[in-house]
């Protein structure tokens, strides 16, 4: 393995860049249309054009991607997370064209990109599963049979699924045949297949995922968790770990689970199990064949770097740690920054980031795809960066997560950067209270913005004495001036 | 005197003007009440605002069409103009603007064209529906700044249009 192509955008083809870079493998960028100047263009050694704007006229066009490896001579690709990730066709073309997929096999893919198939595999592996119905497709009487025996309230979900679409929880049975109806159209539309099968549901559960690692020899190991369970629209935005207020037990309990999980589908490379976790049991939600996006907190609070993993297990090395010599220290926070309007329902924004400035400190990492002046676009995802900090302890994390934020400059574009400013600094947040209706419980909707604060009127005021972002130029006018900081101060001042 | 949306939600008048006797010294007048501080900005664009009561501020402002982007104190608010102060501006030159990202549909009118208050202008797609964009007031039409077809993000300055007099 010498030269790696990164088929994704954003911070994680950042991400993956320098860890290549530390591997002292080569790089190959993609870009479509508007992030011809993004960041990680600007990092990788090599860039090569995918198409326009649309996703899938760039980064989840098959072709072109493998095209782009042949042409860039590139002996490797990397998915990153998102776009064809989880994606087993492919996975199978990359290894079919002689190249190395930095990830798990196309079968593994497979096994668990199927939700029900999923199921099967870890009931047969001894891993809990939340009650419920997961057999052929039956009719709608037949489910009905069966949703009286799982019991209200449940969950309709679809086999293919992800992201809460065509997922309806039904509260009592007259409901059922009109959520199963909407359920099926749903999932049809959104993943071509309507096969829908049935959960009970668990009222206030939390979400706790466990890294494992798995490497071409047949050793599986599992990392410690991540507590996810603060979300909103199915959508993570803070995970930390240790999961606060886990018995020792329990979590013995779900990392034994986590292992033999992914040994049941032969995984190589870094994955992810999730539970939900309600009172004392634990169930099996899905596994994420790919990095995640909150691996940060995982190396942060082990001292790991799990891309480095990642390329080393491609290359057919052991992993370079046991489960023994891993040793989780202190605590680690991630929140995720998004390009979203958490007063209009979290709809996605877009704008050019006409100020950007990321936070430094003592243990406080930005793991960022985007710098000052970048446009954001609503065609791909909303997230612009993520904050992770560590702590001696929980408290000093949260604290510092929190000065972190207040020192956070994000102008141009509406992000959630003042709700998770609000949320760090919540009673029940700082009490470890973490469920899945975390932000339902404790923030009333529609979530009001903040008014415009004294400070920050005296600070127009003397915004426009100073004549600040003024932009016709006052002195000069040569294009060799433009960039002249020195005239540009000058212009700034020339209101005075 | 500009008027912003204020702390309550309503319009404020905002000034600020250099102390006769030192230029370091700014005289804010947020509506009645008038605040001295010593004002200056960083090299690198920060502004320092050292008010009497001995509090200490670093802000960062940004503009952005209309209004600004200012942090300060942990917290990151848009000042907006104040209604009222908005459609002058745009009459005196000002630029009528994208309410939302989108794509122009259709443009409506040719440049030097007289409006009436209400006439359509262009209309925008987004989110799947379509938003006309109005005239505010009777005027001429300055300046169009798109082009059907094109994408532009919430805030771009799209038309332009003079208020006419009477």
């Amino acid at each position: 393995m010498k030269r790696v192509l990164i088929a994704n955008r954003g911070e994680i083809a950042v991400r993956v860049i320098r860890a290549c870079r530390l591997a002292g493998l080569e790089t190959v960028a993609v870009y479509s249309d508007p992030d011809a100047t993004a960041l990680h263009v600007r990092l990788a050694d090599r860039a090569a054009r995918l198409g326009a704007a649309s996703p899938l006229a760039s980064y989840l066009n098959q072709d072109l991607l493998l095209e782009v490896a042949r042409t860039t001579g590139a002996d490797a690709v990397h998915p990153g997370y998102g776009f064809l990730s989880e994606n087993a066709a492919f996975a199978r073309r990359v290894e079919d064209a002689g190249l190395t997929f930095i990830g798990p096999t196309a079968a593994s893919i497979e096994a668990m990109g199927d939700k029900i198939t999923a199921r099967k595999a870890m009931e047969r592996a001894g891993v809990p599963v939340v009650p419920g119905f997961h057999g052929e497709a039956t009719s709608d009487d037949e489910l009905l049979d069966e949703a009286r025996r799982v019991g209200f309230p449940l969950l309709v979900k679809a086999a293919s699924g992800g992201g809460g679409k065509g997922m309806r929880a039904v509260r009592r049975l007259d409901e059922f045949s009109a959520a199963i109806a909407a359920a099926r159209r749903e999932a049809a539309s959104a993943f071509g297949d309507a096969t829908v099968y049935l959960e009970r549901l668990l009222e206030e559960p939390r979400h706790i995922e466990f890294q494992v690692f798995g490497d071409q020899q047949g050793h599986v190991i599992q990392l410690a968790e991540r507590e996810c369970s603060i979300q909103r629209r199915h959508q993570k935005i803070v995970e930390e770990s240790p999961a606060p207020h886990l018995s020792d037990e329990l979590r013995r309990r779900m990392g034994e689970a986590a292992v033999a999980a992914a040994k049941a589908v032969s995984y190589v490379g870094a994955g992810t199990i999730e539970f939900l976790v309600d009172g004392d049991e634990f169930y099996f939600l899905e596994m994420n064949t790919r990095l995640q996006v909150e691996h940060p907190v995982t190396e942060v609070r082990l001292g790991v770097d799990l891309v480095q993993a990642q390329l080393a297990v491609a290359q057919g090395l052991p992993l370079p740690w046991s489960e023994q010599q891993i040793c989780p220290r202190g605590s680690a926070i991630e929140v995720r920054l998004y390009a979203e309007d958490p007063s209009r329902g979290f709809l996605p924004t877009s704008g050019v980031l006409r100020r950007y400035r990321p936070p430094h400190g003592p243990f406080v990492r930005h793991d960022g795809g985007f710098v000052e002046g970048d446009e954001v676009t609503t065609h791909y995802d909303p997230m612009l960066a993520k904050l992770i900090v560590w702590g001696e302890t929980r408290d000093q994390a949260v604290r510092r997560l929190a000065a972190a934020l207040d020192h956070y400059v994000v102008h141009g574009v509406t992000t959630n950067l003042d709700f998770l400013r609000r949320l760090v600094r919540h009673p029940a947040f700082l009490a470890g209270q973490t469920d899945t209706h975390f932000i339902d419980t404790h923030f009333s909707m529609p979530y009001a913005p903040i008014p415009a604060t004294e400070e920050a009127m005296i600070a127009v005021a003397v915004a426009e004495l100073f004549g600040l972002g003024a932009t016709k130029p006052t002195g000069g006018g040569e294009q060799g001036d433009r960039f002249n900081p020195w005239q540009t101060l000058g212009s700034w001042r020339s209101g005075r | 005197m500009k008027y912003w949306i204020g702390p309550d939600g309503g319009a404020l008048g905002v000034t600020a003007k250099r102390s006769p006797s030192d230029p370091e010294r700014v005289i804010v007048t947020l509506g009645e009440r008038q605040i001295h501080l010593v004002a200056r900005q960083a090299p690198d664009g920060m502004l320092l605002l050292e008010l009497a009561d001995g509090r200490h501020l670093g802000a960062w402002v940004t503009r952005d069409g209309q209004r600004y982007w200012v942090s300060c104190g942990g917290t990151t608010v848009v000042v907006e103009p104040a209604n009222t102060e908005s459609r002058s501006d745009i009459g005196h030159g000002g630029g009528l603007e994208a309410p939302m990202p989108g794509k122009v549909l259709g443009i409506h009118v040719e440049l030097g064209q007289h409006v009436k208050r209400g006439d359509t202008l262009l209309v925008m797609e987004a989110m799947k529906m379509e938003h006309p964009l109005v005239a505010p007031f009777d005027g001429i039409v300055r300046e169009i700044r798109t082009e059907e077809g094109e994408m532009v993000s919430s805030g771009a300055a799209l038309v332009v249009v003079e208020q006419e007099e009477g």
